[in-house]
């Protein structure tokens, strides 16, 4: 026998106080693991629709519409400058773009980071009916719009390849395997996207080359549209370099409403760790209060022990031995009924979100209830090692 | 081998002052058994608390072998009780939670070398080897205070401080271990007993007596 097995012995005899000092604890855990698992599933979510948000960067070609007038009669506007961006200014939007990321990351390697995407946007006939054909290059595009999901037939792979969107294809009655004929080239439906809610839906997408060729646009595109491969990118930044270095074209930092959600996010989440702070130290509380009542009730029992030999260390050590005892206790069922909290309560907060058991906060929450039981015991401890013995003797 | 001089002790302060003991001076020689007797107040549950290091001195000086005890720190008082002084109370005093033999084995426990071999040992000493899995309450009396006998017993102290030992008990029982502590004197060992019945006190071979904190006379026993 030595006294850790001495202690457990006495717990076992006390059943009861030491499930209702772990209580304070559980509480507490499960206030953190809950709001961490939750916060974790808020952040899981803007994360993701961020992504859907798609480029973080347009860039435009320059141009101005300047108001003509004589006197008081206005002539109407004339618009200065081109309308299409010479494609030969790629290679120097990505040097540009990939240097200010690097910069901002820190990172060193030198492969491509950014994902850029030029369009050209062309209004041809199909069927009789007007619609815009969009110009793409198919592997960016589709890095770009995460949220592109082929209904019908494939996505497009050959030059003559054209993927219409869902409208589109229900207006011009287009079927996969269609051929339709755009400029001077003729080009065959491989796919039809499903129903986006975005102007996609209104759009063909035929690979760009072929589109240029056809339309006799050769070498020119309508919009670049540039997406950074990270949510802490300084699109601003980048968007100010472009516009510095390359005369004829406009670069606008698309404005980031997940941004400004994920703010949000960032002070509902320090509100609901201020509110888990306070509930733990609530349980901190009561489970000093608890193990100052078992050092009361025992008092007679720490004499003995002092009588017969114990050292004040020892004393201690019981007690602090009780309290990992109360604190594993209250991180394991803190940490389950914490997950389980914010499964329950996840989906109110960010609507539909599915909250996973995050395993990784289990030791967190280990950590946390054996801390928190050690400090609030720490007190009642001290007071222990200053009983009597005599007193405690004379006090029962 | 235990000496006192000029022990005193007062509880409290200003005008609401007691002296449970003034100026209490006397030795006690290596293998002695003396009873401390008195009336209830006369001071002799707080001499025996003082000797013990249970309870501390307001004045003077106690020494055992040459070596003064009343002002050890902390860790010297826990020397002390490890080794040579043992206490046994007239409350028993044993830890509910723990059957028999791991109450005597406890001080071992603190002691860091718990010897279960010498626990029993102990047991079979006061005669309870057979009731070494019983918890303190499934014991008598008797039993009870035969357990804390050999829980003082189990780390082979000079100097046993008894309080009232038989007080909780019968006359046969209470005999029984008066015997006991008979035998233990027997061995060697120093024993101070404090006691308030005088038949009692028999069985030791002198008796002090207090009263009103101070030292009476001290007297041998004639039938020990």
């Amino acid at each position: 026998m030595n006294i850790y097995k001495l202690v457990l012995k006495d717990i076992l005899r006390r059943k009861k106080r030491v499930l209702y000092a772990a209580l304070g604890v559980i509480i507490g855990t499960m206030t953190v693991v809950g709001i961490l698992t939750v916060a974790a599933a808020g952040q899981a979510r803007i994360i993701n629709q961020l992504e859907k948000y798609g480029p973080n960067l347009t860039v435009l070609p320059a141009v101005s519409n300047l108001n003509v007038t004589l006197g008081d009669l206005s002539l109407g506007a004339i618009s200065i400058g081109d309308n299409y961006i010479d494609e030969g200014r790629l290679p120097e939007i990505r040097v540009i773009t990939d240097g200010k990321i690097r910069e901002a990351l820190k990172i060193e390697d030198q492969g491509n980071i950014a994902t850029i995407a030029p369009k050209l946007y062309v209004n041809a006939a199909v069927n009789g009916t007007n619609v815009l054909v969009v110009g793409i290059l198919p592997q960016e595009e589709k890095l770009l719009r995460t949220w592109w999901n082929v209904e019908q037939g494939i996505y497009i792979s050959g030059t003559n390849d054209i993927l219409a969107g869902a409208s589109a294809s229900e207006l011009l009655g287009l079927k996969s395997g269609d051929d339709i004929s755009v400029g001077n080239a003729t080009f065959k439906v491989t796919g039809i996207l499903e129903t986006t809610g975005s102007n996609d839906d209104y759009q063909l997408f035929a690979s760009l080359s072929t589109l240029q060729q056809a339309t006799g646009k050769e070498g020119k595109v309508s919009s670049i549209d540039i997406r950074a491969l990270c949510n802490a990118c300084p699109v601003e930044i980048i968007a100010d370099a472009l516009n510095g270095a390359i005369p004829g074209l406009r670069a606008v930092a698309v404005k980031q409403v997940a941004a400004t959600e994920m703010g949000m996010l960032e002070r509902i989440n320090r509100l609901m760790y201020a509110l888990a702070g306070i509930t733990l130290a609530i349980g901190a509380f009561g489970v000093m209060n608890t193990m100052m009542t078992s050092v009361h009730e025992r008092i007679k029992d720490i004499g003995i022990m002092r009588a017969v030999g114990s050292s004040q260390r020892q004393i201690i050590a019981m007690f602090l031995e009780e309290a990992v005892i109360v604190g594993l206790i209250g991180g394991i069922f803190g940490y389950v009924g914490g997950s389980l909290l914010s499964y329950a309560i996840g989906p109110l907060i960010f609507e539909g979100t599915a909250v996973s058991w995050v395993l990784g906060y289990f030791p967190v929450s280990l950590a946390v209830a054996v801390v928190v039981a050690m400090l609030a015991t720490s007190y009642p401890a001290y007071r222990a090692t200053r009983i009597r013995v005599a007193d405690s003797f004379r006090a029962l | 081998m235990l000496e006192i001089k000029n022990v005193s002790k007062i509880y409290g302060k200003g005008e609401s002052q007691v002296a449970a003991l003034s100026d209490v001076s006397f030795t006690v020689d290596k293998g002695s058994f003396l009873a401390v007797m008195g009336p209830s107040g006369s001071g002799k549950s707080t001499l025996l608390n003082i000797i013990g290091g249970l309870d501390q001195l307001t004045s003077g000086e106690v020494k055992l072998n040459s070596e003064r005890i009343d002002n050890l720190t902390e860790n010297e008082m826990v020397t002390l009780r490890r080794g040579k002084v043992a206490y046994v109370f007239q409350q028993y005093h044993l830890l509910p939670s723990l059957t028999a033999l791991e109450n005597v084995l406890l001080p071992l426990a603190f002691n860091r070398r718990a010897d279960i071999a010498r626990a029993k040992e102990m047991l079979r000493r006061v005669g309870l080897e057979k009731r070494a899995n019983h918890k303190p309450a499934q014991l008598s009396g008797g039993e009870q205070q035969r357990v804390a006998i050999a829980r003082a017993l189990v780390s082979d102290p000079e100097l046993i401080l008894a309080d009232e030992p038989t007080g909780n008990m019968d006359q046969k029982t209470g005999q029984e271990i008066l015997k006991l502590f008979e035998e233990l004197n027997a061995e060697g060992r120093s024993i101070v007993m404090v006691t308030h019945a005088p038949e009692i006190a028999q069985h030791a071979r002198e008796t002090l007596f207090l009263k009103d904190g101070q030292l009476v006379e001290i007297v041998k026993n004639s039938s020990a």
